[in-house]
């Protein structure tokens, strides 16, 4: 299968006419824009003149040896430290005592002068350009057509931390940064294998952001890695400036009503994804990685359920499946039985209920669509409000909007009970909470129309509209259907780690999917 | 058109929902009263019988569909010709389905919405499910025909307080109430099988066909067999014969709480499943006689079988009285019996005489 | 009856774009159209209540006739 890989990858090479994306290794060959001038000046005035009102743009004019050859090099500041310049690059130069007999200055400068551990050579003007946009150093020499850069960057970057939105209580809580490179280190220290395969390429016209396909090859289905290279090298886009722009345009189907690509800022997760088969697409400048496929049980999976406590993992995940359906369901529920199916609520719970709607204007369809979108409103707020006035709105959120709607007629209580508890299990499915949102509302207005019928209607159609889906060739709703007993495993409950003997059937053609041999048991002891 | 196969244990699932989605209606085991549990399980037996009869025929035919088999056996015009005859039955079932459907939820739960919304839904979901495709139709079951079950057992389950056992005494006092009633289970429910050989071609292997859908007959029965002693028990014999809706009753039954709209959600499923095989298979053989697609058939199919139902059925006893008449198991003879078993006698002998034919040749 | 042709109009409205871009246009219109057609005409008789007797019932009177009786 490695040949394979390969040969995919080598294909690659000639630039097909429609791609948009560039690839490393740059500048192979000569291929697109201009030469390097080789006079200095001419180099100069084309540097000064791209650079122009760019007030961070150095130019550093040296020269070397004794016949004073003129080099200059360019770059940006911020990106690094100039102290590194001036001692591995400038210092060196300027020293240069010229002993040493040479073939061309740039052999000369390579393998004698600059005391770099990043070096390569430039062909082309427009890669020069790049390189110094990137953050790295160009030196340019006078009478040559060549040009190399020097990788220096020590870039600004938040530190690894716990990423606010994934908490973990076992595990590491470490999370990503917005800064490629770190983020590569932290999913390779994880998996220190050299199948662990990671493709560069550069997205967005104006943007220009790297962008890393990881995958382990030998897991990973050869089709899907193709596919996600196919899709992000034709995304043809101004800028990428969160992996989820690029999430919208290799997702299936244009405007799919339910996540398709898993998010997530942790490494631990991401590195666990990876082994299962699945492929990671990271961003420079974004903490988010996106894995593909994606199945919808992936969302219901947090990693603490690996941590032993199996017993737990099991309750805890068929509570968080339950709470997704309590989330969507339970307020349309409440609109169909009060409105249609008044029989099936028990007589003293009705006289309650009859009790407290007394005196509301509004039908109960009414109260709890304003319940519903009120607490969407309080959650958007609370994430936007600064932290110095959190208090005071969550007291204002909580008190006044709960209890006082209650007490001047305008809910009531049992559906502020309601729509808070549907809002609060949202919160515990993260990446179903945008759909959830929406299926709350959709189903409040079946069930007004039409009962548990319209209920019905609208679960079923959605399922129907989700078993067609699929995910990068896997179909989203795996291992329920199609039914794939083993991988159940994994699903509403979750079964000990050493019994998980096979990788996902779904997720991986490998053919020999062993991923552990069970459990053994170190003898006890000796006999005696 | 995609070359997906279905796995056998989604076509165990589409079968249950479909056997589950006629039995919920009407069930014909009800007319042998105390007996119907022998009624039952006869009525069980002869749909092995029969079902065989069909799976056989798919089986001798090598992966041909309905259509297929009918023009080998009788050529290509008179083939297209006599499908006309399935096509229409299948219309048929499917529109016996939706009206029965229709009526039970005007009826007990629904009193004032006006009866054409509630055949919008079944309809309008039967129609986005079989344009899906089989591989769609087969996950959705996958995923709702477990709910079936699971409802029927919650509501039995929760009965069992109320339940005394002695209905079933005095056993088999007439037999022939108990005959009839096996076979009318047979031709309502187990035959209409035949709308499978549609299906079966696409299924993954060969072998497991058989299992499947015996496995599938047999849930399916031993759930009928569970549902009608459970009705028996509670409603009694006496008053069954006179009751529209048993299942329904039953549920209402139960002591404190009241889940009848549970039962309610069993019939959409099965309800829904039923109509849409139909509406597939008659999808399907209208495009294969013409040479087209199938998809933009499929809402004009349910458009037809919406106008057909209000004017087949105009009220609810108009419904009532055909179902229990010999009419509905008169006509549904030709297409489950009769014709499968000329198309079976028929491929016997051309498979013969092409077997004998290939060994003269290489002879 | 204004409800009917209105209800047709929209469910051909919803194919039209399906119907044009398939391959061969003129024979799944035509089938199409007949289909839609024969519901139009009955969704009409019926809703001005002109409809022919449903063919169930005449299937019912003529197996009363032939003696099959009913239950």
């Amino acid at each position: 299968m490695g040949d394979i890989m390969f040969s995919f990858f080598k294909s690659r090479e000639p630039k097909k006419p429609k791609r948009t994306g560039t690839e490393v290794p740059e500048d192979s060959q000569n291929n697109s824009s201009t030469q390097i001038p080789k006079s200095i000046d001419k180099v100069k005035g084309l540097l000064n003149q791209e650079f122009s009102l760019c007030s961070d743009f150095i130019l550093r004019e040296v020269l070397l040896g004794k016949k004073n050859t003129r080099i200059i090099i360019a770059s940006i500041e911020g990106f690094f430290d100039k102290a590194i310049l001036a001692e591995n690059i400038i210092e060196p130069i300027i020293n240069y005592s010229g002993e040493k007999s040479y073939s061309s200055i740039f052999t000369l400068l390579s393998e004698s002068i600059l005391s770099v551990s990043d070096l390569k050579e430039l062909y082309s003007f427009k890669s020069c350009l790049d390189g110094i946009l990137t953050g790295d150093v160009v030196l340019f020499i006078d009478g040559e057509d060549k040009a190399f850069k020097i990788g220096l960057k020590s870039p600004e970057k938040r530190a690894v931390g716990e990423p606010d939105t994934e908490i973990s209580i076992k595990g590491s809580r470490e999370g990503f940064t917005e800064s490629l490179k770190t983020n590569l280190i932290l999913l390779r220290r994880r998996i220190k294998n050299t199948k662990f395969k990671v493709e560069s390429l550069v997205l967005g016209k104006q943007t220009n952001t790297d962008i890393a396909i990881c995958y382990i090859q030998g897991i990973a289905a050869p089709e899907v890695v193709e596919e996600v290279r196919n899709r992000l090298n034709s995304i043809n886009i101004d800028a990428i400036l969160a992996t989820g722009y690029m999430e919208q345009f290799i997702q299936d189907g244009k405007m799919p009503f339910f996540p398709m690509v898993g998010n997530s800022e942790k490494p631990d997760k991401v590195a666990a994804k990876l082994l299962e088969g699945r492929v990671a697409i990271l961003a420079d400048g974004t903490p988010t990685v996106l894995t593909v496929p994606f199945l919808m049980i992936e969302s219901f999976q947090a990693q603490e359920d690996y941590f032993g406590e199996f017993y737990f993992a099991s309750f805890m995940r068929l509570l968080r499946l339950m709470s997704f359906f309590i989330s969507v369901y339970l307020p349309g529920l409440y609109v169909a039985v009060t409105s249609f199916h008044q029989t099936i609520i028990p007589f003293k719970l009705m006289l309650t209920m009859a009790a407290t709607r007394e005196g509301i204007p509004f039908s109960s369809f009414i109260e709890a669509l304003i319940m519903v979108i009120t607490f969407e409103i309080l959650r958007e707020a609370g994430l936007r409000m600064p932290r110095a006035i959190g208090q005071a709105v969550s007291i204002v959120g909580a008190i006044v909007l709960g209890d006082a709607a209650v007490s001047a007629g305008i809910a009531s209580a049992p559906l502020v009970i309601i729509a808070a508890l549907a809002g609060i299990c949202s919160f515990i499915v993260p990446p179903l909470m945008k759909v959830g949102a929406i299926l709350r509302i959709v189903i409040l207005i079946a069930a007004n129309v039409l009962g548990l019928l319209g209920i019905g209607f609208v679960t079923y159609m959605f399922t129907i509209y989700l078993c067609g889906k699929k995910s990068f060739f896997v179909p989203i709703l795996s291992p329920f259907a199609p039914f794939r007993g083993e991988s159940l495993k994994d699903s509403f409950v979750v079964a000990p780690i050493w019994s998980m003997f096979n990788r996902p059937r779904s997720l991986t053609q490998d053919q020999n999917r062993k991923r552990t041999t069970g459990k053994t048991f170190a003898p006890r002891g000796s006999k005696k | 058109m995609s070359k997906v196969k279905l796995s056998n244990f989604q076509l165990a699932v589409i079968a249950i929902g479909y056997f589950h989605g006629s039995t919920t209606i009407s069930n014909p085991a009800i007319g042998a009263k105390r007996d119907a549990w022998i009624a039952v399980i006869l009525g069980t037996l002869g749909g092995f019988i029969v079902i065989t009869m069909q799976l056989y025929l798919s089986k001798i035919s090598k992966g041909k569909n309905l259509l297929e088999i009918i023009e080998f056996c009788f050529g290509k015009t008179t083939g297209k010709i006599l499908c006309l005859i399935y096509i229409l039955y299948f219309m048929h079932n499917a529109i016996l389905d939706t009206k029965a459907f229709s009526e039970f939820m005007v009826t007990v739960s629904y009193p004032e919405t006006p009866i054409i919304v509630i055949v919008l839904v079944l309809i309008i979901i039967a129609v986005y499910a079989a344009r899906s495709g089989l591989s769609v139709i087969g996950k959705s079951c996958e995923v709702l025909v477990p709910l079936l079950p699971l409802a029927i057992a919650i509501v039995t389950l929760s009965l069992l307080k109320v339940t005394d056992f002695t209905g079933f005494k005095p056993i088999l006092l007439e037999i022939p109430p108990v005959i009839k009633s096996s076979f009318d289970l047979v031709s309502s429910v187990f035959a209409d099988f035949i709308v499978f050989l549609m299906i079966l071609p696409y299924t993954n292997s060969e072998k497991g066909r058989f299992k499947a859908t015996y496995w599938a007959t047999g849930i399916s029965g031993l759930i009928l067999l569970v549902i009608s002693s459970r009705n028996l028990q509670i409603i009694g014999p006496a008053l069954i014969e006179y009751v529209r809706y048993p299942s329904h009753i039953a549920a209402q039954l139960i002591p404190t709480i009241s889940i009848d709209p549970l039962v309610d959600m069993n019939l959409l499923i099965g309800g829904v499943i039923k109509v849409l095989v139909s509406l597939y298979a008659i999808s399907k053989i209208t495009a294969e006689i013409f040479h087209i697609e199938y998809k933009p058939l499929v809402p004009a199919f349910g458009l037809l079988i919406i106008v057909l139902s209000f004017w087949a059925f105009p009220d609810a006893m108009e419904l009532y009285s055909w179902e229990h008449s010999m009419g509905e198991t008169l006509i549904s003879i030709p297409p489950q019996l009769l014709l499968p078993i000329i198309l079976l006698i028929i491929s016997l002998i051309k498979n013969k005489r092409e077997q004998n034919g290939q060994k003269s040749q290489s002879a | 009856m204004l409800k009917v042709i209105i209800g047709i109009l929209i469910l051909v409205l919803l194919n039209l774009k399906e119907l044009i871009t398939s391959p061969s246009k003129g024979k799944v219109m035509g089938v199409y159209f007949v289909i839609v057609g024969i519901s139009l005409i009955l969704g009409i008789l019926l809703s001005i209540k002109k409809a022919p007797p449903s063919p169930y019932e005449i299937i019912m009177v003529i197996f009363n006739n032939m003696g099959l009786g009913d239950e």
